[in-house]
């Protein structure tokens, strides 16, 4: 039967054109759509390495190109808003802090082994501020200083994969960028996804702050429930110790929503699209199935009268439309395979596996239903009804 | 010989509301989901309030040093460089200057209210058209007096002074500093990238202390007619050879040896999110990228067309066959064809403007674009007929084509060659 309903469509290749090449296409929207949408689903479901419940940040502008006087400030700001019992931890640090769209990032590595990494000045109170995950080794803290080398902390998948062997503690890493000492890693974190929403897993380092540093992020954890109220206090407060400073806080809850919604959009947009066409697709081919269907009715009628049963003349019908979509999945196999073969867009072959597997067994289900009712329809006809049309 | 056709079409599209519907409905939908996105470009490419229309204008935003050596460094104007030599130019017969972007926190009780701040000279008034809701722009003796004056947009006097409460004379607190209120504008989209803001303030010297080509300002340079533009755009470019000659014998920082910056229209502006900014502008990028997304867009939905036009040739062979032994040649089948495609598409073309203005009213709605007005323009309707016709040849063509040179004896008898 299938050799039958092959030898038919092949029959038949020109007038089947159209609709393989609809298929065809279709079947490269879904890819897409779905490649997408899987991808952006993994990645939100990794765990971020960090809590932003309770998060306030703001950048501090100390309004003096004095370094010693920034320094003495910074001394003050932080003895003031530790001593208020709204604030738990607080923390000076860079400007990439998570949600923030801000970046610095380097090269960590050497050849073909360097991997793009974030880079983050940060003091002690950073880890416990933004409550980081250790999987082994210590953060850093004040009895460091005294070191020769900085000591850094890096995240879990940089230090796999730039220490297989698995013993990356201890060890020192090659100059980065405009950092002349030698850094030694004394602990490694979970991976931190300081973007978080649907962004992949970053590398990242964090150094610990030079004490002649100035960092421009003020990094607060404040109680639960902590709102505005505190929040004019606190600007007060920086306006006595600093009067230019013009602080504007940011909730990281906020910042987050944000972000995840700049991501979940285009998804969104992509997938409405994606859904459009591929319902389009679904009217005309059931449309052109109609017809076709319905113009073979004395075939219809002479397979019925020499005692065809109703759903094996249905079977046909779906034999022949399930032939078609195979060839034409055949040739958008060969296309879409490519992408986890050359590793385009550097995403995961699983992902791209799955995305294929499901167009497969969407484009089988779209034209399954399309050929059913208009096939369904044309076997319920009485075969002398068929026949008499002739 | 038109009206004949039109009025066949019309019977055709009668006969058989299922194909009808499905054709229309893929159609409009199309066509809708384009103007929607040509809606959006144009919000952020066009001239909108509280651009002057009749300005033509261009904008300098970014300066590009560079070290030869791979280093770049790009930021926005800063005052010393837009005084000294943006101001000196010819050619433009006003030049504007303005910071966007920067965030500020006023507490109205216990509520915060979040603002974003402009801070602008004197000419930015008469370089953009703001529609005052009361009272008035500040002047440049107010500007050089260092005023604390203000002017607020309407959404930020309805949230702090309460709706609809005149504002005008009374004073707006932040956190660290007061300020007067002289003047209520309509407000601003926030898909103008640089111009939207909450409230716009006198610049100050205190804010300008960068000695560097780089600072956070932006420059409006108003050309005033069609022709003003070109000359603009050169009498700049030769400012900025100048300084990149000075920059090869003395370096900014010791090391910038290279400078690149472009007088550029909103258009060209966005072309940079797809080419380096330190090249000249290139349109023609942007309008291909957007021309073959449109195009890739619009392919699905024409092969359903062709696919469905095409099954249905039998249900108008004996019509084809009539007018073929009366002497019709193909040609003449296959333009009638097309202008049948041509006028579905149209149908489904209004349709789908129905559909444009509904989802448009609905973006609008739910406010993520703040502020924004979008209306169909002019333009836009313009480009709207402009794709229903390729649409309508794109799709049409093939089945008329295959329609035409059916065999008569065949036609006749219902027979497919």
């Amino acid at each position: 039967m299938i050799r039958q309903a092959i030898k038919l469509i092949w029959n038949q290749r020109r007038k089947h054109l159209g609709l393989s090449f609809e298929i065809f296409f279709s079947f490269l929207v879904l890819f897409a759509v779905f490649s997408f949408g899987f991808n952006n689903l993994d990645k939100y479901l990794q765990p971020l390495g960090f809590e932003y419940e309770d998060i306030w940040t703001f950048q501090f502008n100390r309004a003096t190109q004095n370094d010693s006087l920034a320094l003495a400030i910074d001394e003050i700001v932080s003895q003031q808003i530790n001593n208020y019992p709204e604030v738990e931890a607080m923390s000076f640090c860079n400007y990439n802090v998570p949600f923030s769209g801000s970046v610095n990032t380097t090269l960590v590595g050497h050849g073909n082994t360097a991997y793009d990494t974030q880079i983050h000045w940060v003091d002690d109170n950073y880890f416990s501020t933004m409550q980081l995950d250790l999987i082994a080794g210590r953060f850093f803290g004040a009895e460091d200083r005294a070191m020769a080398k900085i000591p850094i902390v890096i995240t879990e998948d940089l230090a796999n994969l730039l220490f297989p062997a698995g013993d990356a503690l201890g060890k020192t890493l090659e100059k980065i960028e405009d950092v002349d000492e030698p850094q030694q890693i004394v602990g490694i974190t979970r991976n931190y996804r300081y973007k978080g929403g649907v962004m992949g897993v970053p590398h990242a380092v964090f150094f610990q702050k030079q004490p002649q540093q100035i960092l421009p992020n003020i990094l607060l954890k404040v109680k639960a429930g902590t709102g505005a109220a505190f929040e004019a206090q606190l600007m007060r407060k920086l306006q006595q110790i600093v009067p230019e400073s013009n602080v504007e806080v940011k909730y990281m809850t906020d910042m987050r929503d944000e972000y995840l919604l700049l991501s979940v959009v285009p998804v969104l947009i992509f997938s409405i699209i994606g859904g459009f066409l591929i319902f389009n697709v679904a009217l005309g081919l059931f449309g052109v199935l109609y017809q076709n269907i319905n113009q073979r009715k004395q075939e219809i009628g002479v397979r019925r009268a020499i005692g065809s049963a109703k759903s094996e003349v249905t079977k046909q019908f779906v034999l022949e439309i399930m032939v078609l979509a195979s060839m034409s999945l055949i040739l958008g196999l060969f296309f879409a395979i490519q992408f986890p073969l050359l590793e385009v867009f550097e995403l995961k072959p699983e992902i791209y596996l799955l995305a294929i597997g499901f167009a497969i067994i969407s484009i089988y289900l779209l034209v399954i239903i399309c050929a059913l009712i208009p096939s369904r329809q044309a076997a319920q006809l009485h075969p002398a009804l068929a026949l008499r049309e002739e | 010989m038109l009206a004949n056709y039109l009025k066949i079409a019309w019977k055709v599209l009668l006969r058989n509301r299922f194909f009808t519907f499905v054709s229309l409905f893929g159609i409009s939908l199309t066509i809708g989901i384009l103007l929607v996105l040509a809606t959006l470009f144009d919000q952020i490419s066009g001239t909108h309030y509280p651009e002057n229309p009749d300005g033509y204008s261009l904008m300098v935003s970014k300066i590009n040093l560079n070290d030869g050596k791979g280093s770049n460094y790009v930021g926005n104007l800063s005052y010393n460089y837009i005084q000294k030599y943006v101001k000196q130019m010819q050619s433009p017969q006003n030049v504007a200057l303005f910071a966007s972007g920067a965030g500020l926190t006023a507490f109205v009780g216990d509520k915060k209210l979040e603002l974003r701040r402009s801070i602008t000279c004197e000419n930015f008034w008469e370089v953009m058209k703001f529609d005052f809701v009361e009272g008035k722009a500040y002047c440049k003796t107010e500007v050089e007096q260092n005023a604390k004056v203000v002017v607020i947009t309407r959404a930020t006097r309805d949230a702090y002074f309460g709706e609809g409460v005149l504002a005008t004379g009374k004073y707006l607190e932040t956190y660290n500093n007061r300020f007067q209120v002289i003047g209520v504008v309509e407000n601003v989209a926030e898909s103008q990238r640089y111009l939207n803001a909450d409230l716009y303030l006198p610049y100050s010297e205190t804010l300008t202390g960068d000695r560097n080509y780089i600072g956070g300002f932006l420059a409006v340079l108003e050309g005033g007619n069609r022709s003003a533009i070109g000359k603009m755009k050169e009498e700049y470019l030769d400012v900025v050879s100048r300084l990149d000659a000075e920059l090869k014998k003395d370096p900014i920082d010791g090391s910038y040896i290279n400078m690149s910056s472009h007088a550029v229209s909103k258009l060209e502006d966005i072309s940079y999110l797809f080419s380096d900014n330190s090249k000249k502008p290139a349109v023609g990028i942007v309008i291909g990228i957007l021309g073959g997304a449109m195009f890739l867009f619009m392919l699905l939905p024409a092969v359903n067309l062709v696919n469905l036009n095409s099954s249905r040739i039998m249900e108008r062979a004996s019509e084809i066959g009539v007018r073929k032994a009366f002497g019709a040649n193909s040609q003449q089948l296959t333009v009638q064809f097309i202008i049948e495609n041509i006028l579905i598409t149209l149908i489904g073309g209004l349709i789908g403007l129905g559909v444009a203005l509904i989802a448009l009213g609905l973006i609008e709605s739910t406010g993520i674009i703040r502020h924004a007005q979008l209306g169909l323009r002019f333009n836009v309707f313009v480009f709207a007929i402009l794709i229903c016709l390729f649409f309508g040849i794109l799709s049409g063509a093939l089945p008329a084509l295959r329609m035409s040179k059916l065999q008569i004896v065949n036609a006749l008898k219902g027979i497919r060659s």
